[in-house]
């Protein structure tokens, strides 16, 4: 019903808030719209893919060629959801996207917003995730035993043994009737 | 929980009311008991123990395997009255003091036990 109405690309996706992995799927499974099978190899070749894919012309690099992709540039994973400034104008503010930006493959689960960012450069030094780690138990354990010095409650003596020295008594009468006890 | 806490704080304020858990009863054990009590009695030696080979835990009054729950509780319960027993002399101790050091002609109460 869009096409009806004359608008562009990218306002149809404005307007129907259509996420930007949907943009992704789409384009790949468009044959009009997939990457050349031949590398280009001359300067304007080069200069017409990289507007193709919107980029600048000397940042345009294809990948190697045992991954087979033909066209495709090798971007970089898109910095995570949080390593970008959120005071851009971003065409897409909830993902921090911009339309028709060239991605990596992987950026929409990997790099997802709802991920844990713990990439190898940001990952915490092994000493402090041993530290993290011992945390609760340490404070179980010396909690444990700073509390041991405040005996709570049950009102009782230890059990008693019958040591060779001692002598212990029963609350029962002696006088054979039984009573001074009820168990 | 709440008796827990208070109680557990009033032990470390007032120490010497309460009784100490690894001393044990310190008052004489037939004070206020006209009609004696009876002596518990283990029912094996050391020796008889240590042939039966009972482990260190059970060597106790209640070696007996058919009625060992019932005479458990029984001797939790000695114990607990134990506690209560010292407990309540040692605030009667505290009290009687009270009383002499602010009435100096009560002295007959001071040498009323032990």
């Amino acid at each position: 019903m869009n096409h009806l109405i004359g608008l562009s690309k990218r306002n149809i996706l404005l307007i129907n808030r259509l996420p930007i992995q949907t943009t992704i799927r789409t384009v790949l499974n468009n044959r009009e719209w997939r990457p050349k099978e031949d590398v280009p190899v001359t300067a304007e070749d080069r200069a017409a893919t990289a507007k193709k894919y919107n980029m600048l012309p000397e940042d345009y690099k294809p990948l190697p060629p045992e991954r087979n992709a033909g066209d495709m540039p090798s971007v970089e994973p898109a910095g995570k959801f949080f390593d970008r400034s959120p005071w851009e104008d971003y065409d897409y503010p909830m993902d921090r996207q911009n339309w028709n930006e060239p991605r990596h493959p992987s950026d929409h689960v990997k790099y997802d917003k709802t991920r844990v960012g713990y990439s190898p450069q940001k990952r915490p030094v092994t000493l402090k995730i041993l530290l993290r780690l011992l945390l609760l138990p340490a404070t179980f354990i010396l909690g444990v035993y700073g509390l041991r010095t405040f005996e709570f409650m049950t009102p009782s003596f230890p059990s008693r043994k019958p040591e060779p020295g001692a002598v212990h008594y029963s609350f029962e009468k002696d006088d054979g009737s039984g009573q001074g006890v009820r168990y | 929980m709440g008796l827990n806490i208070s109680g557990t704080i009033d032990r470390a304020r007032h120490p010497e009311q309460y009784p100490d858990k690894a001393k044990g009863p310190t008052f004489d054990p037939m004070y206020g008991f006209p009609d004696g009590r009876k002596l518990k009695t283990a029912p094996y030696t050391d020796e008889e123990m240590q042939i039966l080979n009972i482990p260190h835990d059970k060597r106790d009054y209640c070696p007996e395997r058919h009625a060992w729950e019932k005479c458990e509780t029984n001797n939790k319960l000695d114990d607990a009255k134990e506690y209560e027993r010292e407990l309540r002399l040692r605030q009667r101790r505290l009290r009687k003091e009270e009383i002499i050091k602010n009435n100096p002609i009560h002295k007959e109460l001071a040498n009323n036990e032990e």
